[in-house]
């Protein structure tokens, strides 16, 4: 498949590209959403600090699961 | 110098809340819904598309020449790609919205290379403003949820707990930051382009800018494919069956 590792080297160049923004997006939306539910109930600074280490779990969740997609088939 | 003549107006008078294009009032309302020159050239953008892909498939032959040879060679090339990250057939199922939006994004994104976006008030390319990116990126997030309950039903939301139930937080975290992840990037990139190439022309009209537009391109290219290949490997992941 000739064509297949054609599309590998650009599916690489995209992937890099993304990765950067994935990570940043995920620790700022974990922290933004930990501060508004933080002012929602009260609680600060708790759901701060857990949202914020939940988002940076799932930035490196999403930076996993893109760099090993589950495969499916046709 | 042109510098001190145009440093005047402020910086990036154009970017931010502009004054719409026009300002249409809802009959029966005192409402006005504001029209900006974003949304126009991106009406614009949508009409090009149309226009020749009608064009394309208006008449189509065997051997195909003209427009329809241009837009076998664009569908063809992107439904391959697809291909390869999804598998053959999900490509010809999801390929049209996943082409419709690489097009979109990569007129839109090469609109600010036409002569005088940029520095002419208000015509700005369509991505370099949040609101289009965050709607195409919801329409993404949105379609990940349609296509895959439409593939597996139900099942679709079994994928939360996988690999393992106590993860099921992390993985809505994820998925709720898809969404503005997509819409962050490509805005991102776009309106900071835009912005440098302004600037630039606003100290020096002529030769400074053209290397950050040389850059423009490649960049408008590579921000259209980064989109289209996440939203490919996003609802390749939804859409999966486990064998």
């Amino acid at each position: 498949m000739k064509d297949n590792d054609k599309y590998q080297g650009y599916r690489a160049v995209g992937l890099i590209m993304s990765a950067g923004m994935t990570m940043a997006a995920s620790v700022l939306f974990g922290y933004l959403a930990g501060n508004w539910l933080d002012k929602y109930f009260g609680t600060k600074p708790w759901l701060t600090l857990i949202m914020f280490l939940l988002g940076t779990a799932a930035g490196l969740k999403a930076l996993y699961d893109l760099a090993f997609p589950k495969k499916g088939g046709d | 110098m042109s510098a001190s003549a145009h440093g005047g107006e402020g910086g990036g008078v154009h970017h931010g809340p502009v004054e719409p294009f026009l300002n249409l009032t809802i009959p029966g309302t005192e409402y006005q819904l504001p029209i900006y020159h974003f949304v126009v050239t991106s009406w614009v953008i949508m009409f090009i598309l149309a226009l020749t892909a009608w064009l394309a498939t208006r008449n189509m032959h065997r051997l195909p020449k003209g427009v329809q040879n241009v837009w076998e060679y664009i569908v063809e090339g992107l439904f391959g790609f697809f291909g390869g990250i999804m598998g053959e057939s999900r490509a010809r199922k999801y390929g049209p919205f996943l082409t419709t939006l690489f097009l979109y994004i990569l007129l839109s994104n090469y609109s600010g290379l036409i002569p005088g976006a940029a520095m002419i008030k208000g015509f700005v390319p369509p991505t370099s403003n949040v609101s289009i990116t965050a709607a195409l990126a919801i329409l993404v997030f949105l379609s990940i949820f349609y296509y895959g309950i439409r593939a597996k039903g139900i099942g679709f939301f079994k994928h939360f707990f996988q690999p393992m139930a106590f993860l099921f937080i992390l993985n809505v975290v994820e998925e709720l930051v898809r969404p503005v992840s997509l819409s962050l990037r490509l805005y991102g990139n776009v309106y900071g382009e835009e912005t440098i190439i302004s600037e630039l022309g606003k100290m020096v009209p002529l030769i400074v800018p053209l290397p950050m537009m040389l850059l423009g391109v490649l960049l408008g290219a590579i921000q259209a494919f980064v989109f289209a290949l996440l939203a490919s490997t996003y609802i390749a992941g939804a859409t999966e069956e486990h064998h």
